[in-house]
């Protein structure tokens, strides 16, 4: 029997390396793991093992370069046996090394932490592609080894930082393009970089209604006229869905919105990528969640609202419709919101309580107790000062 | 004017929008050295212009900065001139012609004066001709506000971006051409890459995929010379299974990032090439820009490649190894994947 | 200011633009010690006779004129509009261009300034390309020191303007200095001669003296009107205040000899004595008017 050693890849940038020095003599006996040469790439140098038990004829003379894959060595059973046939015509290794997998394969098997060289025996002349090494990692495909580990010191350290669902990210036309109504104020900038920052939507474009905005960029995003302008947009299929960021007007923000929805235009959500939201949250849509939010577990939010940054609801607590919440608001657990409120920045809800419809409720306010509806609550200070 | 569709070079495409641009309108006018017919130019690109246009043709004195105060003269009283500085290299006998005059006037009046005028040159190098002729210098003109700098690839309609600036600007722009991409034909697509349909507009920004469907594993950004090792590298790795965009931005300062960053949100590795010297380079204010708007969804920082920060050797293998190449691109790509 | 009676380029007329000019600067000043002012002032006491007998010579209607680091007197002498420089150099936004360009940066119709010294030059050489293509009929004037003849853009721009024969006329206003240099330290040869290797046509005149600094100016731009070339006028004068506010290094004798030369003296001596007590009486009324607007 005759074993054919073959020149590792080291790393993926290099199809070469120099084979340095020989650690054993020619037709010297070998054991399976003796370390019997030496190679270096740009980067690092390796000592190479012995794949199998024989007598080790070298091929690859020390000090020249060797494409990866070629044939570096035989290890014979039988130091007699002839090994020419394995080789090139003249004797030589193969100058064209046969490719054994692609650079993707090897850079995900890589990451996998499987052995490409095993997966590569065990498919002699196939060129390995990455379903080969994904197939490989479940398993399923009698004909593949399991998957070896290789030692740590070989897996690329460095792992994706999110584990985002990469099958919900799009490319280019994949993406969802979000027609922004009421962007150039604002709430735009915010809304424009919650959706840059975010994987699968982009900003399709600005409804405002200062004409003196149409045609121009705002936040890097094209203002495309005013309201009368979205049927036709939807029509021309400009747009995948629209929200609606102003929050000065709660009636008119409701009146728009069920309108657009009449007309069969699609909302959509626009939530910044650092608010959190635990499980079995249930959301409608036309709502517009900015920077650090919070939904807690069994958090319902209804449609069309919207939270500014730092806006907490806790655990199955519920939200109506067509809200404006400022920044740093706080509903505790199994809090009930209605619809048409709208709260001034840093409000806190005790648990339990229930604010009615059509509410205006101050900045600061820390409501103790529930709020019938068409009630507004002023703030007040509660600021005590005692000597200690 | 409507786009020019006739299959053409790089050069056809440029020379095509100077003639179409200077039939359209009779206050465009041509200077520059050298640039009479039968000559017709260094580069050819004005070939033809002087026989139509005898009297809007201008061939003018080695004076580069003075042509380019006259352009600013004649922009100022009403003519849309273009200006032709034979080599990229001369521009720095512009700069101050440029900075405290050009990009002044339109602003500094407290009305805005329009002073359209163009600043054309070839810039670059894999010619040969050595250190003071083959740089890629417009790092330095970028930034400088009121000027637009817009140097196409050629998967742009590099003349009809020319026409529209000539037509439309109302403030300076310099727009930089690349020699080496003058004897290419415009790219529309191979066998192993494709264009992705141009958004309106004809500055926009161009991205070239080499796969049909999925992610990309890595998005290569650049404009004008290194387009064409952008693509080499994107067909060599198709072969190997990765996915890459080239996204190509035509207009580089002052620069829209939002398509830029659209692309790289999905692939969350990003490498911008340019062919002008590494260090306080394009690819530094492209870097800078991505890390600001997709701070935490990146999975490795912004890799920059340029050109070595060295003078640029005549010799075929002393530019060769001066100049960013498509190995060396390729080679990064593998390092931000490993 | 009420419009003055006296025929355009009249003794007469050049002594209210010159007198004008005088008070302007005299007040700004009179501001910038009083810290009313943003940045600096360059002023041209002394050499108003230049900027009124040049201007009294052009075609109003159509020329242009590109200016200087000190071009308060161009420009005043072009459209008299004292309120709006005034307040351009408070850094006012009812400036005549609201506070962003300031001393150094003016433009209105047809007038033009830049501070940076030379680069003018192919502009307005430009600018004369653009009016001879225009079929316009008018001229373009650049003002310039002696000082800024070093800058080489200068001898780019006489090129091409004699090689084209463009309708270019260069005012050289000499007043000796280049800032706190004397001409003896910084320019070798003869400065008035610059030109003429071009084939430009070079006239000398005391620049003090605006009859003759008007007549020249219209020989001159009658000249270069007719389609033969370009021009350069140059002007021998002193300027009698600092280069900017309180950098004044020069002999004192030096400067108590020039003020018994200035062009406002000169003139005086001419006219008479009611007319001119008249002038200045109003001028002085109209800028106590406008400063006291202002404040």
């Amino acid at each position: 029997m005759i074993h054919v050693m073959r020149m590792p890849g080291v790393n993926a940038n290099e199809d070469s390396a120099m084979l340095v020095r020989w650690l054993v003599d020619e037709g010297a006996a070998v054991k399976k793991g003796q370390l019997v040469c030496e190679i270096e790439t740009t980067k690092s140098a390796v000592e190479i093992e012995a794949e199998a038990d024989g007598f080790l004829v070298p091929i690859a003379a020390a000090g020249a370069s060797q494409q990866v894959g070629a044939p570096i060595a035989v290890i014979k059973a039988n130091l007699a046996d002839a090994h020419d046939h394995l080789l090139g015509a003249d004797g030589s290794p193969a100058k064209e090394a046969e490719k054994r997998w692609t650079k993707k394969a090897f850079i995900v098997a890589r990451r996998l932490g499987i052995d490409i060289e095993a997966l590569a025996k065990a498919k002699p002349g196939a060129t390995l592609t990455e379903a080969d090494v994904l197939a490989a990692q479940s398993g399923s495909p009698a004909e593949a080894p399991a998957a070896a580990p290789v030692k740590p010191a070989a897996v690329c350290p460095v792992q994706r930082q999110t584990a985002a669902p990469r099958a919900y990210l799009g490319v280019g036309q994949h993406f969802e393009r979000v027609l922004l109504i009421g962007g150039a104020s604002g709430a735009g900038a915010i809304a424009v970089e919650a959706i840059l920052r975010t994987s699968h939507q982009k900003p399709a474009g600005i409804i405002d209604t200062n004409p003196k905005t149409h045609g121009q960029i705002v936040h890097g995003v094209p203002v495309l006229g005013d309201r009368t302008a979205i049927p036709e947009l939807w029509a021309e299929g400009r747009f995948d869905g629209a929200i609606i960021l102003f929050t000065d007007d709660i009636d008119d923000r409701a009146e728009l919105f069920n309108s657009l929805v009449s007309e069969g235009i699609r909302m959509t959500n626009v939530i910044d990528p650092s608010v959190s939201i635990r499980t079995d949250v249930k959301m409608g849509v036309g709502n517009a969640i900015m920077s650090n939010g919070f939904l807690a577990h069994s958090a319902e939010i209804g449609n069309n609202n919207f939270f500014a940054s730092h806006n907490v609801i806790e655990h199955h607590s519920k939200v109506g419709d067509h809200n404006a919440f400022g920044p740093g608001c706080t509903a505790c657990g199994r809090v009930t919101i209605g619809s048409y409120i709208r709260f001034g920045m840093h409000v806190g809800i005790e648990p339990y309580l229930t604010i009615g419809d059509r509410c205006i409720i101050a900045s600061g306010t820390t409501l103790t107790r529930s709020v019938p509806a068409n009630t507004i609550v002023k703030a007040r200070s509660t600021n005590e000062f005692r000597q200690r | 004017m409507t786009p020019d569709t006739t299959p053409s070079t790089y050069l056809q495409s440029l020379n095509r929008g100077l003639h179409a641009a200077m039939a359209a309108d009779e206050a465009v006018h041509f200077a520059g050295e050298d640039v009479l017919d039968p000559y017709g130019g260094a580069f050819k690109v004005s070939a033809g212009l002087s026989t139509r246009f005898p009297d809007r043709v201008h061939t003018t004195p080695i004076s580069e900065g003075a042509i380019t105060g006259l352009a600013s003269g004649m922009a100022l009283r009403g003519l849309k001139p273009v200006v032709e500085i034979m080599f990229g290299d001369f521009l720095t006998l512009t700069f101050d012609q440029i900075l405290n005059h050009a990009v002044k006037f339109g602003a500094m009046y407290g009305t805005e004066v329009p002073v359209p005028m163009v600043i054309r040159t070839p810039m670059g190098g894999r010619r040969g001709y050595g250190p003071t002729h083959s740089q890629s210098i417009e790092k330095h003109f970028c930034g400088i506000p009121g000027l637009k700098v817009i140097s196409p690839s050629h998967v742009h309609a590099a003349g009809d971006l020319l026409g529209a600036a000539i037509a439309s600007e109302t403030q300076p722009v310099l727009f930089i051409e690349y020699k080496s991409l003058y004897p290419l034909p415009l790219f529309t697509g191979s066998e192993l890459l494709n264009v992705a349909p141009a958004p309106t507009g004809s500055y926009a920004t161009r991205i070239v995929r080499n796969f049909e469907t999925g992610e990309p594993d890595a998005v290569l950004i650049g404009y004008g010379g290194v387009a064409p090792l952008m693509l080499e590298v994107a067909e060599r790795l198709a072969e190997e299974e990765i996915n890459v965009s080239v996204v190509l931005p035509a207009v580089i300062s002052p620069l829209d990032i939002a398509p830029i960053a659209q692309e790289v949100a999905c692939a969350r590795r990003a490498l911008v090439v340019e062919e002008g010297v590494a260090g306080f380079d394009w690819g530094a204010e492209v870097a800078a820009r991505l890390h600001e708007t997709l701070f935490g969804k990146l999975d490795r920082p912004v890799r920059r490649l340029a050109s070595k920060p060295q003078i640029i050797p005549t010799s075929k293998d002393g530019e060769a190894g001066t100049l960013i190449s498509a190995d060396d691109i390729e080679a990064a790509v593998y390092e931000e994947l490993a | 200011m009420q419009k003055a009676l006296t025929p355009r380029g009249s003794l007469r007329a050049m002594y209210e633009t010159m007198a004008l000019i005088r008070a302007v600067e005299t007040s700004l000043l009179d501001l910038f010690g009083k810290g009313k002012l943003r940045g600096t002032v360059h002023t041209g006491i002394g050499q108003e006779a230049i900027a009124a007998g040049v201007v009294a010579a052009l075609d109003l209607d159509r020329d242009v004129i590109c200016s200087n680091h000190r071009g308060h007197g161009h420009y005043l002498a072009y459209c008299g509009d004292a309120k709006g420089l005034i307040a351009e150099i408070m850094g006012r936004p009812d400036g005549v261009c609201k506070g962003v360009g300031g001393s150094q940066h003016l433009h209105k119709k047809n007038f033009y300034s830049n501070g940076i010294l030379g680069g003018m030059a192919p502009v307005s050489v430009g600018m004369a390309m653009g009016e001879k293509t225009k079929r316009s009929g008018a001229i373009v004037v650049q003002f310039a020191g002696d000082g800024a003849l070093a800058e080489g853009a200068f001898y780019e721009a006489f090129n091409m303007a004699a090689l084209w024969k463009l309708p270019y006329m260069l005012v050289v206003e000499d007043n000796g200095y280049a800032q706190s240099t004397p001409k003896a330290l910084e320019q070798s040869g003869t400065l008035a001669d610059r030109a003429k290797p071009f084939g430009i046509r070079v006239m000398e005149v005391d620049g003090n003296d605006a009859e003759a600094v008007h007549e020249a100016a219209e020989t001159l731009s009658d000249h270069i009107r007719s389609g033969a070339g370009p021009g350069v006028l140059y002007c021998s004068t002193y300027r009698l205040a600092p280069h900017s506010k309180g950098d004044d290094i020069r002999d004192k004798t030096e400067i108590a000899d020039a003020w018994t030369r200035e062009p406002i003296v000169r003139a005086r001596a001419k006219l008479p004595l009611e007319f001119c007590d008249a002038v200045d009486q109003a001028v002085a009324t109209h800028v106590r008017d406008i400063i006291e607007a202002l404040a």
